[in-house]
């Protein structure tokens, strides 16, 4: 993909660090400008150290890594190398990758690994690392058994101090039932932290995340609304206690999707080697991004996707990366719009939607507009609760529809259809970015239904696309 | 209808909020439909049950808002410029100066543009302080959320939505600039409207108003002028007093008249050719500093602040000298010079303004349009606000002469000029500047990089449209040099060319 400044402005944490790179445009700050001519950049820049720092950048997605001690990333040294790409002021000499660019691109996850080629040595440290991993099957045979019965213990260990946090759990939750909701608000935090430890302590990291969140969701929904949404979580912690519970009842997507929600973490690793899993590969589009800061410090960045083909494969995917707050603000690979071909691998779910990128094939490029969605404002609305009978705890689904309109109600906003009579609420942006959409026609409206508001990411209108993010 | 929107779980739901200690919930009647009668349900299937059943309930939407969409007729700004009007004014601040901001504002008000709505809500501070350049759309954004009626009534865009009839239900703004408006057109009439409406404003309102009013000051206002000396309000006052002084031979100029005789001292100098001279005495306070640079200033714009409005006539012939003469006796005055540039410049005698440039002060063009913090420069700025672009011009043609600076003028005063003009220089004094000596003092070395950025900014907003290639390629030069901030002066100009392209 083409650097430009548009790129390189949403990539930047903030406007000090774009003001930065722009000091570090001069040509006597670069001793080293070059590229592979596939996509990969990379420069030394003399900063105050008697060492430059080293800086590489992909193209392709915009993957980068500097040696600098910067808390901010990208970093300025890395702004700046895009930037004086952009603007082909200085030139970028065409060679074989060096050793220190071929070692990043050997860690470096598959996306954007796969269409650079790495150097010879960093192949040779490839095999090694493949001859290490496969160094298991010479082990002592005794030892793997003993290795293996240990992990059997772990696990079941861990299966009865879930049980017993899920226990624990409902006792709670009937606890609370018995002394009445109404009085539930006022000593939210202190109640759902207790259990949430209780949680963690029971190895339900998941599910204690799910708890630690309710007193600020709880919060900052509107008075009239806290008393149905308490209902409606602890309903669906009851429901998360009881699926756990029967899960050799359950069909095996279902059950894998409720070990993941108590605290089963699956790898990415683990999901790339899983057979099983539902591979997609077509050309997708980003539809919205989202980035919130949750409870335990970190940073959540969800990349929602639209696929641009046909067939009867999940028409959306969403990626989730997560950041530690202490890294300071970083930005979303991905913006709005953008395109790219890649093959999804998606977490196993009777209604598929989280999925990891397997591998990109191509660059991400400028999309053109977001194909209609098949379906009105009424079956789009329909489809929502489809999902919800397959995943009865489903807390973010994809909404598409054509022929949507937004209207204002008492300073609310509305998605209807084209005669006004089924809609979903709009939640409200801060900045009362949705508002331009009020009187349009005919809209193609993407979001995501948290089962309370709708999200807008993305409507493509008669005036243009409008971006929610 | 209850929040479930079914009377049998509304009973369940509101025995869960009181709390089942005492009266256990009515599982089985509550969800006939889902559990048998004949099965005893948990409190808490119930709650799972209740959960599901809230999170399948669908709302009907509410009957459409009564309030009608904006029309807003102007054309939306073309697409290549709407990240570039994002960057440089996005956000709350944006990344340029108000002055950049304030040049894509006229320019689009100019061309009859608009932003595109997609963009007000990330251009906030920018709509919120330019709305009414920006269109009927903006400029109800602008006002939305305050209390009153819909917005959307009261724009007032090239007068089409107000007549004398209910302009004043408009907020204060629109009011102001309906007034501002009349008074090029019908001054009297203006003033009448005014002065009908003024007992039932608040201060602030009236103080607008009577400002709206400064453009086209004549003897015929005076009588309203003067009955504002009892306003209840001080502001109303002080602003009154301040626009009477502009009146010719009203009392408050006659006694400004012999005042500015009582300090003027009348000598000859020369040897070969005595010729006379005139001088200023200035107050106490003034005359201790007068040695700083910065009181030189302070001086000027004293003598301008105090005695401009009397008059070049009602002075020349208080000197006892035609205007010419009084000019040329003034030649070492600065005092006097400053206040007679700003006096032919409210007259528009740019001839005398012209030789006083050209021949005594070639920066009294400060002087003319008012220096920072100057009382008068509002009435200035309105003056010049109810120019045509050809009283514009002949301005420009006689204050800006760039061919006789030595040195381009500080950043603040290039803004001051925008502020005053609103719109591009004329191409015949931008040329000259671009060609000036000044102007070579941009690539400087001794120039700091830091305030290179603001001054190519208020450059490329005073540049007009064919120039702004070659200002482009000026700036590529500093640029060469390794300049960064004149990224915004560069956006700028791209942004400008987008919005007001060069006349084919």
């Amino acid at each position: 993909m083409p650097v430009d400044l548009a790129k390189i402005e949403q990539l930047a944490p903030d406007q000090t660090s774009l003001a930065a790179a722009a000091k570090l445009k001069r040509s006597d700050s670069w001793p080293l400008l070059a590229c592979d001519g596939a996509g990969l950049i990379w420069g030394e820049c003399q900063g105050s150290g008697a060492s430059p720092y080293r800086v590489i950048c992909s193209e392709a997605d915009f993957g980068y890594k500097c040696t600098c001690p910067s808390r901010k990333f990208p970093c300025k040294h890395t702004l700046a190398l895009l930037w004086i790409r952009a603007d082909g002021a200085l030139p970028f000499r065409t060679e074989s990758v060096p050793a220190w660019v071929g070692d990043w691109l050997a860690r470096r996850r598959p996306p954007a690994a796969a269409p650079n080629k790495a150097a010879p040595d960093t192949a040779a440290k490839v095999s090694a690392a493949q001859a290490a991993a496969a160094a298991p099957s010479l082990e002592d045979a005794k030892a793997a058994a003993r290795g293996a019965a240990q992990h059997e213990r772990n696990k079941a260990d861990r299966e009865a101090s879930i049980r017993a946090g899920l226990n624990e759990l409902d006792l709670w939750i009937a606890d609370t039932l018995r002394s009445g909701l109404a009085a539930f608000a006022p000593s939210a935090s202190q109640q759902c932290r207790k259990i949430a430890q209780r949680l963690i302590d029971a190895k339900a990291s998941a599910l204690a995340a799910q708890v630690d969140r309710l007193p600020a969701d709880l919060l900052s929904a509107a008075e009239s609304m806290r008393s149905d949404l308490l209902i409606e979580r602890l309903a669906t912690l009851h429901l998360i206690a009881c699926a756990y519970r029967n899960q050799d009842r359950l069909p095996n997507a279902l059950k894998a999707d409720v070990r993941q929600l108590v605290g089963w973490a699956v790898t990415r690793d683990a999901l790339l080697a899983d057979s099983a899993a539902l591979r997609v590969t077509d050309s997708w589009m980003v539809v919205d991004t989202v980035a919130e800061v949750q409870p335990d410090k970190l940073r959540r960045y969800e990349t929602w996707l639209s696929r641009r083909g046909d067939g009867a494969a999940p028409r959306f995917a969403v990626l989730i990366d997560f950041f530690p707050v202490s890294l300071g603000k970083t930005a979303n690979a991905h913006s709005v719009g953008e395109v790219f071909e890649a093959e999804l691998v998606y977490f196993h779910s009777p209604a598929p939607l989280r999925a990891v990128m397997a591998v990109q094939n191509g660059p991400t490029v400028p999309g053109g507009r977001w194909p209609r969605p098949a379906d009105d404002v009424p079956a789009a609305i329909a489809r929502l609760s489809d999902v919800l009978a397959l995943r009865p705890w489903a807390d973010a689904v994809p909404f598409a529809a054509h022929g949507a309109r937004i209207v204002a109600a008492d300073a609310a906003l509305w998605l209807t259809d084209t005669s006004g009579t089924i809609g979903l609420p709009v939640r409200a942006h801060d900045d009362d970015l949705a508002l331009p959409l009020i009187g349009l026609e005919d809209i193609d409206a993407f979001g995501g239904w948290d089962g309370k508001f709708l999200s807008l990411g993305l409507c493509e209108t008669s005036l243009g696309r409008w971006i929610g993010a | 209808m209850t929040s479930t929107d079914d009377p049998s779980s509304e009973a369940l739901r509101r025995r869960f909020l009181l709390g089942t200690a005492r009266d256990p919930a009515p599982a089985g009647a509550a969800l006939p439909n889902f559990v048998s009668q004949k099965v005893a349900v948990s409190e808490l299937t119930a709650l799972a049950l209740l959960g599901q059943r809230l999170r399948f309930r669908r709302h009907r939407p509410p009957p459409r808002g009564a309030q009608p969409p904006i029309v807003d007729s102007r054309k939306i700004v073309p697409d290549a410029a709407r990240p570039l009007m994002r960057r440089l004014a996005g956000g709350m601040g944006g990344w340029a100066s108000d002055v950049a901001a304030l040049a894509m504002a006229d320019t689009c008000q100019r061309r009859r543009l608009r932003p595109h709505p997609f963009d007000v809500p990330r251009l906030a501070g920018f709509v919120r302080r330019h709305g009414y350049s920006l269109g009927a759309y903006a400029a109800a954004w602008s006002e939305r959320g305050k209390p009153g009626k819909n917005p959307a009534d009261d724009y007032c865009d090239g007068e089409n939505n107000f007549d004398s009839s209910n302009w004043t239900s408009a907020r204060p703004a629109a009011r102001a600039e309906f007034i501002a408006a009349m008074r090029r057109r019908e001054p009297d009439r203006a003033r009448e409207l005014v002065a009908a409406s003024f007992a039932f404003d608040a201060a602030p309102v009236r103080v607008r108003l009577l400002a709206a009013l400064a453009a086209g000051l004549s003897p015929a206002d005076a009588t309203f002028l003067e009955s504002l000396a009892h306003d209840r309000a001080s502001t109303v006052r002080e602003r009154a007093l301040e626009l009477l002084k502009y009146i010719p031979g009203n009392a408050a100029a006659e006694g400004l008249i012999r005042d500015l005789v009582a300090r003027t001292s009348a000598t000859t100098a020369g040897l070969l050719r005595r010729r006379l001279t005139l001088k200023l005495e200035l107050p106490a306070n003034l005359q201790t500093v007068s040695h700083a640079g910065w009181s030189a200033e302070a001086v000027r714009r004293w003598a301008a602040d105090r005695y401009a409005g009397v008059g070049l006539d009602a002075m020349a012939a208080a000197f006892g000298l035609p205007v010419t003469d009084m000019v040329a006796a003034a030649a070492d005055a600065t005092p006097l010079l400053a206040l007679f540039a700003r006096q032919a410049s409210m007259e528009r005698r740019f001839d005398v303004l012209a030789r006083i440039v050209r021949e005594h002060a070639a920066d009294a063009w400060l002087d003319a349009i008012g220096r920072d913090g100057d009382a008068a420069e509002d009435a200035g700025r309105n003056a010049a606000a109810a120019w045509d672009d050809a009283t514009i011009e002949q301005w420009c043609a006689a204050a800006i002469a760039p061919g006789l600076w030595t040195t381009l003028p500080p950043v603040s005063d290039l803004e001051r000029l925008y502020r005053f003009l609103r719109r591009p220089l004329p191409l015949e004094q931008a040329r000259e500047l671009l060609q000036s000596p000044a102007f070579a003092t941009l690539a400087h070395p001794d120039r700091s990089p830091t305030g290179v950025g603001p001054l190519c900014l208020a450059l490329a907003a005073l540049t007009p449209p064919p120039l702004r290639s070659p200002l482009r390629g000026a700036f590529a030069g500093l640029v060469a040099t390794e300049t960064p901030p004149l990224q915004p002066a560069l956006q700028l100009l791209d942004c400008l060319a987008l919005l007001d392209p060069v006349p084919s």
